[in-house]
């Protein structure tokens, strides 16, 4: 009776191996190329960051050494055309940038910034490009463009303070004193206590005029 | 049942199910078994667990930071541990938040990077190079795996790359350091007005009723700290009686375990080439030290090749043991044979030739030799007195534990003298009351409260003391009649500090209206004195500090219109300060303004390197999600609190 029922469950089992095993198999090549796929994608991007780590190592050693050789730039070009999606290419874009300003060339270097801005790979390194394009547009002599940027962009949260404060710089150039205080006093009301407050403090009182309450009550 | 099992496991949906139990298990499945679990953890940053563990490393870590950063200022009872496990948390959080930024946004740390970051540490060097050996056996020592501590490295350097990043590339544009640089080295032209609180004393008087309700009302001031008067035994070194074994066989012991006292170091003198490595020209430098090898080999002496060559200097090296050599030259000097020609040896700057000139061997002073003798029974007597000394204290520590509430058993047991100290003010003692330490003790709960004796107190390299409080008295109000001149003297200088203020108010506003000027109110009363310090910078010393930063803090004057501005001196006086010019200071033109301008210029691009920095993090710990749920390590104050 027993061999009787061991006979039958195994007809039944290669029955319905007949009818599902063709699908189960199809399941089980799906799930293991997905996997494939998965690790695939993740060598490709390891692969991606990889290179450019080792391009970038290049540009910062050149920087390192305050000269922007010809391997330098190609390797510059090759990580902003290559790598966008890394973020070694902003990087590297800011480092240029940086650096053309520092050989006063000004313009080259709102350039680059700009390419930051606008390839940027989050929100935190878009605002961070943004106010270093702000202050060179500033440096250029364009104190209202750079004004327009700061005042045009929503600053990603964490940013408004430093946005404040480069504001108030500018007006300070222009000689917009109260404008100018007004900016700092909005900067430091959003610094957070981790941040530096000390010079901001200094900047307050020295664009303060006899009208305002934040400078010292015995000033007139 | 069973059938109903196998003909509901079939179909489309069946196989979609073992597709994604494979992806899961696959991938995901075993990385938990391998991840190690923090339980109860203190916060979460991006699904990332801080645990205890952690935190408390931390702590400890920050804790010997201030401690070896205040040396001997460090007083632990000014140490907060709340606003150090706060900050901890704080720099633990930060840095998780940044490790995972930097790993999802794509960064990578390199073999390469995180072996130049083992080489540069000090533990693992031998002879200032990287030492495999040393490292392997340091973390084993230790317990780690060297791949743990290379991970541990790896995310090390990841947390301070985008610090380093950021702050690297920062810049100063030119025209915001000229605002520094114009803030910073503008003159004021200033006068004074200087009111003087002694000049308005002359006939104030106090009435019985101020003084009876300054009495009254200061609860601090006017009273008399708490004393204690305590009872004491004291254990030194110095004063046991010790038995020294002095037997021959003992004495030939510590003769050989202290046998580099009765060494003298070989001696060796020599001469040396020296030929500085330029910039750049490193190979020049090397092929030249050869070059003057060869020709030391063929007979020339060193002092003529170096008087013949240019950029070749020559020195006498006078008598000296390998440990005070120089560094670069002492190997040399010491492991090649004398007469001859050490191999080029280079340091960071120079190659160097050696030749030793002259060899004293090393010697050692013989057993039977007097002096070492002597030496001998006072290193037996000295480890005698220390090892009693070690005992006695050992026992002092149990009694003063064991019978906590007399010092009878102590003394008695211990053979040792109960004394008494005077009168002992938490701050101010005589005796034994002048240690701080004991003073301390003196008013722990314990001792004070609790009137039990206090435990070994250090005072001195081998001696302490065992301290109980025999006498005290609370802290009380003085008697009104013993501090009535105080009081009296007190309450005359606040009525004249608030006079010379409101003269100095009401000159203000007489200046301001025009009606009179400076000299002219300084001449009318003889109270006030006028001062013209004249053009004045912020770096001035001409002023005292509070009236230098209220005559800056001052808008500057506009349309002819002086500022006037009032500060108080640290000794009361009250000074009317008239703010009459700003002189910019123009373009830096002479080298030394140039100087001032372009360290402005590095200390504005680090100012603006931290501020980028600082909006940085605020933006992650704003975007990301953090938990902290130990309630008493959240921030105290909400602004741009992470969670």
């Amino acid at each position: 009776m027993a061999e009787f029922d061991e006979e039958d469950e195994l007809t039944k089992l290669k029955q319905w191996w007949a009818n599902n095993g063709r699908g189960l198999m199809i399941g089980v090549t799906l799930g293991l190329l997905v996997v494939a796929g998965w690790y695939a994608w993740h060598w490709y991007q390891n692969r991606q960051a990889k290179q450019a780590a080792q391009l970038y190592s290049q540009v910062s050693q050149a920087f390192g050494q305050k000269k922007l050789s010809a391997g330098a730039e190609e390797a510059i070009k090759s990580l902003k055309n290559d790598y966008t999606s890394t973020p070694y290419a902003t990087s590297a874009a800011l480092a240029l940038g940086r650096y053309r300003l520092k050989h006063g060339d000004n313009d080259k270097a709102i350039t680059q910034f700009a390419w930051a801005v606008k390839h940027a790979p989050n929100a935190g390194i878009r605002a961070l490009a943004r106010a270093r394009q702000a202050r060179a547009i500033w440096n250029s002599g364009h104190a209202d463009k750079a004004l327009a940027l700061l005042r045009n962009a929503q600053p990603a949260p964490g940013f408004t303070s430093l946005y404040d404060e480069i504001e108030g710089d500018i007006l300070v150039s222009e000689h917009k004193r109260s404008d100018a205080h007004a900016a700092y006093k909005k900067a430091l009301a959003t610094r957070t206590r981790y941040e530096r407050k000390h010079r901001l403090q200094a900047k307050l009182k020295s664009t303060a005029t006899s009208g305002d309450n934040s400078t010292s009550a015995s000033s007139s | 049942m069973l059938q109903r099992i196998r003909d509901n496991s079939s179909g489309p949906l069946a196989y979609a199910v073992v597709a994604v139990l494979i992806l899961v298990f696959g991938v995901w499945g075993i990385g938990s078994y391998l991840t190690p679990s923090s339980h109860h953890p203190v916060a979460t940053v991006a699904g990332h667990k801080i645990s205890k563990q952690q935190l408390r490393r931390t702590v400890n870590q920050q804790y010997q930071q201030i401690k070896s950063r205040l040396g001997k200022q460090f007083d632990p009872s000014k140490i907060s541990r709340p606003q150090i496990r706060r900050s901890a948390l704080t720099h633990l959080i930060q840095s998780r938040l940044v490790i995972a930024y930097a790993k999802n946004a794509g960064y990578r740390i390199s073999n390469k990077d995180v072996l130049a970051a083992l080489k540069h540490k000090r533990a693992f060097q031998k002879n200032g190079q990287f030492s495999t050996k040393r490292y392997r056996s340091r973390l084993k020592r230790a317990g780690i795996k060297p791949a743990q501590y290379e991970a541990g490295i790896r995310q090390q350097l990841l947390s301070r790359l985008i610090g380093y990043e950021i702050q690297s590339q920062a810049f100063a544009v030119p025209r915001s350091v000229k605002l520094a640089y114009d803030r910073r080295h503008e003159k004021r032209q200033i006068s004074l007005l200087r009111f003087d609180p002694s000049n308005w004393l002359s006939g104030i008087t106090v009435s019985d009723a101020e003084i009876k309700k300054a009495y009254k009302n200061a609860n601090q001031r006017y009273r008399q700290p708490p004393e204690v008067k305590l009872s004491y035994v004291t254990l030194a070194a110095s004063k046991l009686n010790v038995q020294t074994k002095t037997d021959k066989a003992h004495l030939k012991k510590l003769y050989h375990k202290h046998s580099a006292r009765f060494k003298t170091p070989a001696k060796r003198s020599g001469q040396l080439l020296r030929v500085p490595i330029k910039k750049s020209q490193g190979d020049a430098a090397h092929n030249l030290i050869q070059k003057i090898r060869a020709r030391l080999k063929s007979g020339k002496s060193m002092a003529e090749l170096a008087h013949s060559m240019a950029d070749v200097y020559y020195r006498k090296i006078q008598s000296t043991t390998q440990q005070k050599a120089d560094a670069p030259i002492a190997g040399p000097l010491f492991n090649t044979p004398k007469g001859q020609f050490s191999s080029p040896i280079q340091n960071a700057n120079n190659w160097f030739i050696v030749q030793p000139t002259a060899v004293t061997p090393a010697s050692k002073k013989p057993f039977s030799n007097q002096q070492v003798q002597n030496t001998l029974k006072r290193i037996a007597e000295k480890r005698a007195r220390r090892a009693a000394f070690k005992q006695k204290r050992k026992q002092l520590s149990r009694l003063a534990y064991q019978a906590p509430n007399s010092l009878h058993t102590i003394a008695n047991k211990l053979g040792l003298k109960i004394q008494n100290s005077g009168w002992i003010t938490r701050h101010n003692g005589q005796g034994i009351g002048a240690h701080a330490t004991v003073r301390k003790a003196a008013f722990s709960k314990d001792v004070r409260k609790k009137s039990l004796n206090s435990k070994v107190i250090k005072l001195g390299s081998k001696r302490v003391a065992v301290i109980r409080v025999s006498n005290s008295k609370a802290a009380q109000k003085k008697p009104l009649a013993a501090v009535r001149s105080e009081i009296v003297t007190h309450l005359k200088q606040q009525k004249a500090r608030a006079k010379a203020k409101a003269a100095a108010q009401k000159a203000r506003q007489q200046l301001k209206s025009g009606k009179t000027t400076l000299d002219a109110l300084a001449q009318s009363d003889n109270r006030i004195s006028v001062q013209h310090p004249g053009l004045v910078s912020r770096l001035s010393n001409k002023l005292h500090a509070p009236v230098k930063q209220a005559a800056f803090d001052a808008p500057p004057p506009e349309s002819g219109h002086v500022r006037y501005a009032l500060a108080k001196e640290s000794g009361g006086t009250v000074v009317l300060i008239a703010v009459k010019k700003v002189d910019k200071p123009g373009k830096p033109k002479n080298p030394q303004q140039k100087h001032q301008f372009q360290r402005l210029r590095q200390r504005e691009r680090r100012y603006m390197g931290s501020l980028e920095y600082g909006a940085f993090s605020a933006w992650l710990r704003q975007t990301r999600d953090v938990k902290i749920f130990d309630k008493s390590l959240k921030p105290q104050a909400s602004s741009g609190a992470s969670s």
